[in-house]
């Protein structure tokens, strides 16, 4: 079946590339190399740049308890040097001749990398990128130096109150495969990472038939097309990895988090598992659907909570992914609203069940504001170079080409199903990060993480 | 796991395409600046009023931000609740920000909706209702916001190091206020402080959209006239830095920090002054030397730089978080040392310009960010186009220019180090 859509997806990328198809409005291309290699081209923004992003099917979810954090590792040790380029000085002088603004992104099931470059050096990028990719060292010096700047980014993030939190709510909602979910990673798998580690990961992920490159920008298709061939024609197929995983085990009841540190605003976090993309699709539009309308500031929720000042700001998310999806309600406040907050939130949820509540203007107006969020997310070719990718990642591209359209046939019953099959009723993490002081004040009968 | 290793912080830059660009004459003066290119989809208005913390003493800091945030919560025209409804339907974003020198707030849409945002944007600053109710929650909530401040180490340690670098000067009055000052601002002080901005100050409006002047001009200028700053506004000049004739470092505590923060400040020639762009150019350089010494040669953090700011009164900054603190500030000073001696090379100029002329163009692509930059260039240089003349000027620059200007800044460092 995958096979057939992508032989589709293909068919009609040659279709389109005669009649120029377009996604958001932007013409666009696809092909795919013989090696595997899916390569996406858009045109796109007013500037004369080109972003060019590898996107590989890697991150935290490919992990096991002996390499996790190593995805990330990885993700840093792709700018440390190639055959071409092979000290980190030659690959640092190329970034700066080349007029490249870079970056890199390991999450859960994704690892992006990019080049920005003026339109002029596009050639010179392709070949950079290729080399990047295609041919790292990992020279052992190099990553003993890398390990220490990891484990620095690991400080970091363990000195702010929000990450650790954050990890906490993630570990007890993953708590048997949390190492799946651990993209910052084991500080001592890190701290002895090796060489033959890297090769591992390279050898098995780093593969043109698990990336796809994303080209957007002042592009000519032609001239792109050709480039590609040109310097990516050479990266060897492998063996396409497995991705099948030990579904993480759902909630059986649910789970209290409470934590005191040195903040001085309250934190109420609520997350339940989500529909998992790439089984029922369908729930994942809807749910998309969901969090908007609970986020669309005409909506009773958020008069109550933001209007009356029962919290500073507040989220609700669903985090679209293949391997444990969550929907987190996230609420910055003062502590004693929590449990009018929580309330509240619970409330709207089951009000949203209710007949004749959730209309179909409101429904309509969360479709279109959705929509506006995608066009002003592409106005920068960056993001929608970045957004495409990690689409890419975690589905396919026909996710993200025909994202709007399925979002336009989510009808109310559609937002009810999924507001029973994984919100209510549903156990949940009820996380909260609170000061001493109102731990004491509010929270004296919660046990303290 | 977002990486923060791009190089250099995009900020203040844009122009070079073709765009369209005009300035015409509101009730404001010749101070609105039209940018059209019809490709664009997205549509920005952004509102400069001159000053920052010149318009006001310490004991009403935060006052510009209360003033900005309260104008949200209902108009006459406009209830709060009405507002919100159309922030959806039009996908209005409001982005506000606050800097010693000056506040802004900036409106986007969508082309189609444009008018319908601008007639909220002008209610909200011509007509606000401040009602008590709501100021309270605005209140309530910077003042957990300016508490929350000091969760963040990477913030804590600039809030510290601000308090005793500008403890005599004016910028001392941070923007975003204090749980004391912005305690007792009242209702009254933000409808005086409004009607200062709006009639006795300098304003700057920067558009950016994909409407032809030609259908917006009077449109504009109909929403827009209850500003009538034409005549009055006069030219802020901060008042002067005086400078400690040393380096001085203070340790701060915090708790439960995996790793220890070093944050330096010096002065540097102001954004007004010819020698900025060579300090800035030279910082540029000099954070690539650091940010290769301090992570790549030596891997003793995952993040240092060097930077120029942007004030009218300026510093430059050093910054590192690392466990190896010792060793990252002599790694500094030997690089510093270096540059003395050494000074930079054609190749680093060359190299630098690619980086910046890429960095401008991305910040084009956004209408919002480019709204900004046409407006602060206008409002700092007079001159939208300012970012031509940067690039013409880093054109000609040699080494040795870069390397005289910098020599005099890179002394009496003032560091701060939170472990």
């Amino acid at each position: 079946m995958k096979k057939i859509l992508l032989l589709s997806l293909m068919m009609l990328g040659i279709i389109y590339g005669l009649f120029g198809a377009v996604i958001l409005d932007r013409e666009y291309k696809t092909v795919k190399l013989d090696n595997g290699l899916e390569v996406i081209m858009i045109k796109a923004g007013s500037e004369p740049i080109v972003t060019i992003e590898i996107a590989v099917r890697n991150g935290a979810y490919t992990q096991t308890p002996k390499n996790c954090g190593l995805s990330h590792l990885y993700e840093h040790m792709f700018f440390k040097g190639n055959k071409k380029w092979t000290s980190q000085e030659d690959y640092a002088d190329r970034i700066r001749e080349l007029g490249i603004v870079y970056n890199g992104m390991t999450s859960n099931e994704s690892v992006r990398y990019f080049f920005t470059l003026p339109s002029r050096n596009f050639e010179q990028g392709m070949e950079f990128m290729a080399y990047a990719i295609i041919d790292p060292i990992f020279d052992s010096t190099e990553l003993a130096k890398e390990r220490n700047v990891v484990l620095n980014e690991f400080n970091r993030d363990f000195s702010e109150p929000s990450y650790i939190f954050y990890q906490m709510n993630e570990e007890a909602m993953f708590e048997k495969y949390f190492y799946r979910k651990n993209a910052i990673g084991d500080k001592s798998v890190i701290a002895n990472a090796t060489r033959e580690q890297m090769f591992e990961i390279k050898n098995k992920y780093y593969i043109p038939n698990n990336s796809a490159l994303v080209i957007v920008g002042d592009i000519d298709f032609a001239k792109t097309e050709k480039f590609v061939k040109k310097y990516f024609s050479r990266w060897e197929k492998g063996n396409a990895p497995s991705f099948v995983f030990e579904e993480h085990p759902y909630l059986e009841k649910t789970k209290n988090i409470f934590t005191e540190q040195n903040v001085s605003m309250t934190e109420l976090m609520i997350t339940f598992r989500g529909p998992d993309v790439g089984k029922k699709n369908e729930d994942t539009y809807a749910m998309d659907l969901l969090c908007e309308i609970m986020k669309l500031k005409s909506q009773n929720i958020y008069k109550q909570l933001v209007e009356n000042g029962l919290v500073y700001s507040y989220y609700l998310g669903y985090y679209t992914e293949q391997d444990g999806a969550t929907v987190t309600f996230d609420a910055a406040l003062s502590a004693e609203n929590t449990n009018k907050v929580k309330d509240i939130f619970f409330k709207e949820l089951n009000n949203i069940n209710t007949d004749g509540y959730l209309t179909e203007e409101i429904l309509t107006q969360a479709k279109e504001k959705v929509e506006m969020n995608f066009y002003q997310d592409i106005e920068s070719s960056v993001d929608f170079t970045l957004g495409v990718g990690f689409w890419w990642c975690i589905s396919e591209l026909d996710y993200f080409e025909t994202y709007l359209d399925n979002l336009k046939k989510v009808n109310v019953s559609d937002i009810q199903r999924v507001l029973r099959n994984y919100l209510l009723d549903k156990p949940y993490i009820e996380g909260i990060m609170t000061d001493k002081e109102s731990a004491k004040k509010y929270f004296a009968n919660k046990e303290v993480k | 796991m977002k990486k923060a290793i791009i190089l250099l912080a995009v900020s203040i830059f844009s122009v070079l395409l073709s765009a369209d660009i005009s300035l015409f004459e509101t009730t404001v003066g010749k101070n609105v600046i039209y940018d059209y290119s019809k490709e664009r989809e997205i549509s920005t208005i952004t509102f400069f009023f001159d000053g920052g913390t010149a318009n006001y003493g310490r004991d009403k800091a935060g006052i510009e931000k209360f003033l900005l945030e309260a104008i949200q919560k209902g108009t006459s025209k406009y209830s709060e609740s009405e507002i919100n409804s159309l922030m959806d339907k039009y996908g209005m974003r409001i982005i506000i920000e606050n800097n010693y020198d000056y506040s802004s707030i900036s409106f986007t849409t969508f082309n189609k909706y444009f008018n319908e945002v601008l007639d909220v944007a002008s209610d909200m600053l011509s007509a606000p209702l401040f009602a008590d109710k709501n100021l309270e929650i605005v209140r309530k909530r910077m003042i957990d916001n300016i508490k929350a401040k000091e969760d963040n180490p990477d913030e804590l340690i600039w809030l510290k190091l601000n308090d005793w670098f500008f403890r005599d000067h004016q910028y001392i009055s941070l923007p975003d206020g204090y749980v004391e000052t912005v305690s007792n601002i009242s209702g009254n002080d933000l409808k005086k402080h409004l009607e200062f901005l709006t009639t006795n100050n300098r304003v700057v409006i920067s558009i950016v959209t994909g409407i032809p002047l030609k259908s917006e001009e009077k449109i504009i200028n109909d929403k827009l006239s209850f500003m009538k700053t034409r005549e009055n506004w006069k030219k802020i000049i901060p008042s002067p830095y005086k400078e400690i004739g040393r380096d001085t470092i203070i340790y701060s505590d915090k708790e439960n920090l995996e790793t220890e923060y070093v944050a330096c400040k010096f002065m540097i020639p102001s954004v007004t002054d010819d020698k900025y762009i060579p300090a800035r150019f030279g910082l540029s350089i000099l954070s690539k030397r650091i940010y290769e010494t301090l992570r790549t040669k030596h891997g003793l953090t995952y993040f240092a730089y060097m930077a120029a700011s942007d004030k009218k009164v300026n510093y430059g900054v050093f910054y590192v978080s690392t466990t190896y603190t010792d060793s990252a500030i002599s790694l500094f000073r030997q690089e510093i040392n270096k540059f003395k001696k050494e000074g930079v090379t054609q190749k680093e100029i060359e190299d630098l310009k690619n980086i910046y002329e890429t960095s401008f163009y991305m910040n084009n692509e956004k209408s919002v960010e480019r709204s900004f930059t046409n407006g602060y260039n206008f409002m700092i240089y007079g001159d939208y186009n300012h970012n031509d003349k940067f690039m013409k000027r880093v054109g000609k620059m040699k080494p040795r220019e870069i390397t005289a200007v910098l020599n005099d800044c890179l002394k009496n460092y003032q560091f701060m180090i939170l472990k």
